[in-house]
């Protein structure tokens, strides 16, 4: 039998069709204009730097009295978990009634290049969480680390247990060492001196390109042409194009910290091995004594399962919980299955230890 | 075209090039009922690629829009879909006048996806090494701008990487520098031998790449015969280009978890950097000489800024720790204060004064409190004063501080 059920009609026809989509698809795309991302109204209550820390505007009467500080990583941008209405952890977590800060570290420039590990959680980490402590007036306070943020916040968190109510890791890679960890495969022989006293501050550009390459043919190829066939509804485009913008705004990596963090987290592995220095402090993850939510995405290609869920040998808590969401890196925050599962499940588990 | 910006397809509407071919494409039909791969090609082009091309080449100009990059991203890898479409259309119809069976099939596909092979590796590599190498353009250009007419090394060819040349090449690289550029000289040597080992492991790389998309084709074809096996159907050229995008991303990720690759990478970035390096070398050694400010310059001087902004940030957490502690102490001697007070004022000593005393109290309750506002004022008026004392300090500090830093932080 002939397995290719096409004539050349129905392929002319395809690509005809093919085609008017894709012009309509330019046209559509022709006629954006600024894509706006954030949709939380939200205030800046402290600024050093590059970074603002935001507190985020009340949308129903608070049910818990510990605000929640979210670190965000350094890779991206923060708006990622506020990208639009209705896709938004942080709309869905002010909706649970949750008192929400967040730090945005914004864009380095060259003179920051020799900022550390230590001037991150120890420095900028630290004062932020004074801040809302002292806004809040509370003794402690609720941490939410997202991706690398949530390697920050175990490291400040072991470091810090006086000002650490609750602790919540989101797809936050903890063993780099796991057998599908591609982004630690690919950095292994890589010889990171080298990279940053030869570049300084690493472009983002060179991280987007690292992270196209994990799936080259799906990330720069197919997602284009499977495009057209959403592109006649501008809501749909623009739903497309913050994701898209999202994914290419990538500020530079500060040259010190990317060399710390990628020689100490992913080279030695030194989170689980206990080796990783923070200025003078070793960080010893047996010394986070308070509870963990550790969350992770089942299908994440960038943060494997096994990476995260490696949290729970190495903490010293007795209360520790994870959470499997069944989904990617990202689809964690923006999806609407995640829109129903990740904000109640974060609410529900501080709520329980208030 | 900018009267059309309001109609981007204005002027030459792509839509109508593509209706007239395929009318055209429909009379053949009628004619010929099977395939015409000419419908398709012409020449080494590909027409519905070239429509678009035309249209796009009109339309770019008069737009000024921000998608821009999106466009492009889009219309790349349109082509591609009219690529494997054009290639599979040919399939189609060489299958059609086959006896359709399994052998031929399979014969067929080998044939077309040689051809195919042949002609994507003349594209665009979707994983050009380009997009990184942009970063380095600047310095790899400069390097290229010391080979000129003007240069000591004038006419050596540093982009010719033939067997020949480069034996030549490895005996310059080795040999000695002489005379008062003799430094430089050898400076240069060993850019020329980076820069040499990088485009090594560039080409090594990309045969590397090649191969992959070589075995990604014949893993293509395996699933379309397997299909063909099974009784499945291929309905759209769609679902063709989604077995190639799988076919392409199956193979690359097995690739991509081997020793092999982890060291083909490292070498290819650790050799791009190792040439970068020395460029900025070259670099800063023609600033130095022009008395221009050069890169390491301004890197110990913002080596200098970090330091001098940590220890400013030092200081004002001490400073506000100072003050908490010298607000815990005012208002732990405010306390020792008014209750020394009460305890006086609680001293009678004969029934007579307790009993006055305690008449007293209430009123006293009043003066009590005004002199606890007092008290309060002037904590606030001290409180201003030691501020404004404690701001003046940190400059001065923050000053010396200045100085000291800039005498310890050696480079």
């Amino acid at each position: 039998m002939n397995p290719f059920q096409m004539n050349a009609m129905d392929i002319v026809g395809e690509i005809n069709e093919f085609n008017s989509k894709l012009a309509q698809g330019l046209k559509t795309l022709s006629e954006l204009d600024e894509i706006d991302v954030g949709v939380s109204e939200k205030e800046a209550v402290y600024k050093e730097d590059n970074l603002v820390l935001y507190h985020f505007k009340p949308r129903v009467k608070q049910k818990n009295a510990v605000p929640l500080l979210v670190v965000y990583a350094l890779v991206n941008r923060p708006y990622m978990a506020d990208l639009q209405d209705g896709r938004s952890m942080i709309q869905g977590l002010l909706d649970e009634g949750l008192d929400v800060y967040l730090i945005d570290w914004g864009y380095p420039q060259s003179v920051d290049k020799y900022l550390t590990l230590d001037d991150y959680i120890n420095g900028y980490i630290d004062r932020c969480v004074d801040v809302v402590r002292e806004t809040s007036n509370q003794q402690k306070i609720n941490l939410l680390g997202i991706c690398q943020g949530g390697c920050f916040s175990l490291c400040y968190t072991a470091l810090h247990q006086d000002k650490v109510k609750n602790l919540v890791t989101t797809v936050t890679p903890v063993d780099f060492h796991t057998k599908h960890d591609l982004l630690s495969h690919m950095v292994q022989k890589i010889d990171i001196d080298q990279v940053v006293d030869t570049m300084g501050n690493i472009p983002g550009e060179m991280l987007n390109w690292t992270f196209l390459t994990l799936k080259p043919y799906s990330l720069m190829g197919q997602k284009y042409v499977d495009l057209v066939d959403i592109l006649d509804d501008k809501d749909k485009a623009l739903n497309f194009m913050r994701m898209e913008k999202w994914i290419f705004d990538s500020p530079d990596q500060v040259g010190e910290t990317y060399r710390e963090f990628i020689k100490q987290f992913y080279q030695q592995n030194g989170l689980v091995k206990g080796t990783v220095k923070v200025g003078e402090q070793i960080i010893d993850l047996q010394n986070i004594k308070n509870p963990v939510l550790n969350i992770y995405a089942k299908d994440d290609h960038l943060v494997p399962p096994d990476s995260s869920k490696a949290l729970e040998g190495c903490v010293g808590t007795d209360d520790y919980q994870s959470l499997e969401f069944p989904g990617g890196h990202i689809g964690i925050y923006v999806s609407g299955k995640a829109q129903k599962m990740i904000p109640p499940s974060v609410s529900q588990w501080l709520g329980e230890r208030c | 075209m900018s009267q059309n910006f309001n109609n981007p397809f204005g002027g030459l509407d792509w839509t109508d090039l593509q209706k007239q071919m395929l009318e055209t494409l429909m009379n053949f039909g009628k004619q010929n009922t099977s395939f015409s791969s000419s419908g398709f090609s012409s020449g080494n082009g590909n027409q519905w690629a070239d429509a678009m091309d035309m249209w796009w080449r009109a339309f770019k100009p008069s737009s000024s829009n921000n998608n821009f990059e999106m466009f492009n991203k889009m219309l790349e890898q349109s082509r591609m879909f009219y690529l494997l479409s054009e290639h599979f259309s040919k399939i189609f119809q060489a299958f059609e006048n086959t006896n359709q069976t399994e052998q031929s099939l399979n014969n067929l596909l080998v044939e077309q996806f040689e051809q195919l092979q042949a002609v994507l590796d003349q594209q665009h590599n979707m994983f050009s090494w380009s997009q990184i190498v942009d970063q380095c353009e600047q310095p790899a250009q400069l390097f290229k701008n010391l080979f000129s007419d003007k240069s000591i090394f004038s006419g050596m060819p540093i982009n010719d990487f033939s067997p020949e040349v480069k034996k030549i090449r490895e005996k310059f690289f080795t040999m000695p520098g002489l005379g008062y550029s003799r430094e430089m000289q050898e400076k240069m040597q060993e850019a020329l031998r980076l820069w040499a080992h990088y485009q090594d492991n560039y080409q090594e790389f990309q045969t590397i790449m090649s191969c992959l998309n070589h075995e990604a084709m014949d893993l293509m074809r395996k699933r379309l015969m397997k299909m063909h096996k099974d009784g499945e159907k291929v309905e759209s050229m769609r679902q063709i280009y989604h077995i190639w995008v799988d076919s392409n991303e199956e193979v690359y990720g097995e690739f991509v978890f081997t020793e092999e690759y982890s060291e083909l990478n490292a070498r290819l970035v650790n050799s791009l950097m190792a040439f970068k390096k020395q460029s900025h070398e070259i670099t800063e050694d023609y600033l130095k000489s022009m008395n221009l400010p050069t890169s390491s310059s301004i890197q110990a001087l913002e080596r200098r800024q970090h330091e001098l902004r940590k220890q400013v940030r030092d200081m004002q957490a001490e400073l506000k720790a100072v003050k908490a502690e010298l607000g815990k102490t005012q208002t732990v001697s405010k306390k020792v204060t008014v209750e020394d007070k009460k305890a006086k004022s609680e001293k009678p000593k004969t029934k007579a004064e307790h009993k006055a005393s305690k008449k007293t109290t209430k009123k006293a309750a009043k003066p009590t409190v005004k002199s606890s506002s007092r008290a309060v004022n002037l904590n606030k008026s001290r409180k201003k004063k030691s501020e404004k004392q404690a701001a003046t300090n940190k400059k001065s500090e923050i000053k010396n501080a200045d100085d000291k830093g800039m005498i310890e932080i050696k480079f």
